[in-house]
C-alpha cells in the first residue's frame, strides 16, 4: 500500500492494514486529525482499504 | 457508512454530531453550521460590509467561499509577510482564489512598511510570533477602519478557539477570557471582529475545502514551531476522540455561562485604550506596539 503523507509530501510503505481506522492507528493519528483520500475521494474510518491502493493522508492541523 | 440525510454512501464521518454525510449533504451541513453561528451570536447582517482576513490557509478560504455563496457583501485582505519560504505561495493562493470567485482583494505588503517578518525576527529577542500576530491584527484593523468596513471576519475554527480557551483557563488569564468569543463589538477605535467558523473543527474546514475544490496553501510558516497552542490542540484531540462533541459543548458552555463574568471583571478594572501618539491606533500605552517595533528597527538600522 502506497501512502503519501501531506503536507510533508513524504511517501511511506505500510504493512497490511485493512481499514482506514487501522491505517490512522498505524500512523498515530486520530480520525479527526487527517483527511484520508483515495482516487480523489474522501474515506470514512470504517472504509476498507486494499494492498494496491494509493492513499493520501492529509493532516489538517494548521501551522502558523 | 451511510449519509444521515439521504442514505447514500457517506464520505465524511462526524462522531461529534453522531452523523455522516455524502459530499452534497456535507456542503449543506457546513452552510447550516455557519448560518447558525451568524444567527445565534448575531455576528452580522446582510447589510454589513465584511472584510475577511485571508491567509491562504484552508480556514480563511473556506470562510470566504461560504460567505460569498450565502450572498454577503465580502472583500478579502491578505497581509504579505515577506517570508521567502511561505509568503509568495500563500499570496498566490489567495489571489487565484479571489480572482476565480470575483472577490475584491486588498494586499498589504509588510516589506513596504519596513516590517518584513524575517527582518523583524533578526532584530528581536522575543518569539517572533507574538510580534507578527500584533502586526497582523494592527493592519487588519487599520484597513478595515480606513475603508469603512463594518466587520472583520477571521477563519478561526473550533480547534483554534477551544485551544485558546483551554490555555487561557489554565493560566486563569481573566483579561483574555473576558474578550474571548466569536463576536467582539466595535469600540474604542477597533472594528467589530467575528469568527463565523467557530462551530466547525479543523477537520471539518479541511473536508469542506476538499469537497468544494478549494486549493489552499499547505506551506507552513518556517517560524511556526510551537505556535497556535499546538500542545493544547493535541490534548483536546484526545478528549474529543474519547468524548465526541466535547469541544463544541466546552466552548458553547463558556460562551453561555462563563464569558460574561470575565467580561464584567474586565469592565470593572478596565483600562480604556487611547490613541497611539505616533499613529492613532488604539493602545493601552503611550505608543502602540507596532510603532515601537518600527522605531526599534529604524534605530538598529
Ligand atoms: S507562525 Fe508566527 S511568524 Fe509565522 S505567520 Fe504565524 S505568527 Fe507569523
Ligand atoms: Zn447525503
Ligand atoms: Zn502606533
Amino acid at each position: 500500500m502506497r501512502i503519501t503523507l501531506e503536507p510533508e509530501n513524504r511517501q511511506v510503505l505500510l504493512p497490511k492494514v485493512s481499514t482506514v481506522t487501522g491505517l490512522l492507528n498505524k500512523l498515530g493519528l486520530k480520525s479527526n486529525q487527517a483527511l484520508v483520500i483515495r482516487n480523489n475521494e474522501l474515506l470514512t474510518p470504517d472504509e476498507k482499504i486494499y494492498p494496491d491502493d494509493a492513499i493520501i493522508v492529509r493532516q489538517v492541523a494548521s501551522r502558523g | 457508512m451511510k449519509c444521515t440525510r439521504c442514505r447514500q454512501k457517506a464520505v465524511v464521518a462526524l462522531p461529534s454530531h453522531t452523523a455522516g454525510f455524502c459530499a452534497p449533504c456535507y456542503l449543506v451541513y457546513f452552510e447550516r453550521q455557519v448560518q447558525r453561528a451568524i444567527k445565534e451570536r448575531r455576528l452580522f447582517k446582510p447589510e454589513d460590509k465584511i472584510i475577511i482576513a485571508l491567509s491562504g490557509g484552508k480556514d480563511s478560504l473556506a470562510l470566504a467561499s461560504q460567505l460569498k455563496s450565502l450572498g454577503y457583501d465580502i472583500s478579502g485582505l491578505h497581509i504579505d509577510l515577506a517570508i521567502p519560504e511561505s509568503s509568495p505561495t500563500a499570496r498566490e493562493h489567495v489571489e487565484k482564489f479571489c480572482d476565480s470567485r470575483a472577490i475584491p482583494l486588498f494586499v498589504l505588503e509588510m516589506k513596504k512598511q519596513g516590517l518584513a517578518i524575517p527582518k523583524v525576527k533578526s532584530r528581536i529577542k522575543r518569539p517572533v510570533c507574538s510580534i507578527c500576530g500584533k502586526i497582523k491584527r494592527y493592519y487588519l484593523n487599520k484597513l478595515a477602519m480606513d475603508k469603512g468596513f463594518t466587520a472583520l471576519a477571521t477563519g478561526h475554527n473550533l480547534d483554534d478557539e477551544t485551544a485558546r480557551l483551554f490555555s487561557n483557563l489554565f493560566s486563569w488569564n481573566e483579561a483574555y477570557l473576558g474578550d474571548q468569543g466569536p463576536y467582539l463589538p466595535e469600540e474604542n477605535g477597533f472594528v467589530r471582529k467575528v469568527k463565523p467558523l467557530y462551530r466547525l473543527s479543523e477537520f471539518e474546514t479541511a473536508s469542506f475545502c476538499f469537497i468544494a475544490k478549494i486549493n489552499y496553501c499547505l506551506a507552513p510558516c518556517p517560524y511556526s514551531r510551537g505556535a497556535s497552542f499546538s500542545f493544547y490542540k493535541t490534548l483536546l484531540d484526545e478528549l474529543e476522540h474519547r468524548q465526541p462533541g466535547r469541544k463544541l459543548s466546552f466552548y458553547e458552555g463558556f460562551l453561555n455561562k462563563g464569558q460574561k463574568a470575565f467580561a464584567m471583571l474586565n469592565e470593572e478594572r478596565g483600562i480604556t485604550p487611547s490613541p497611539c501618539r505616533e499613529c492613532g491606533y488604539p493602545t493601552s500605552e503611550d505608543i502602540c506596539g507596532v510603532c515601537r517595533v518600527k522605531s526599534m528597527l529604524a534605530d538598529s538600522g
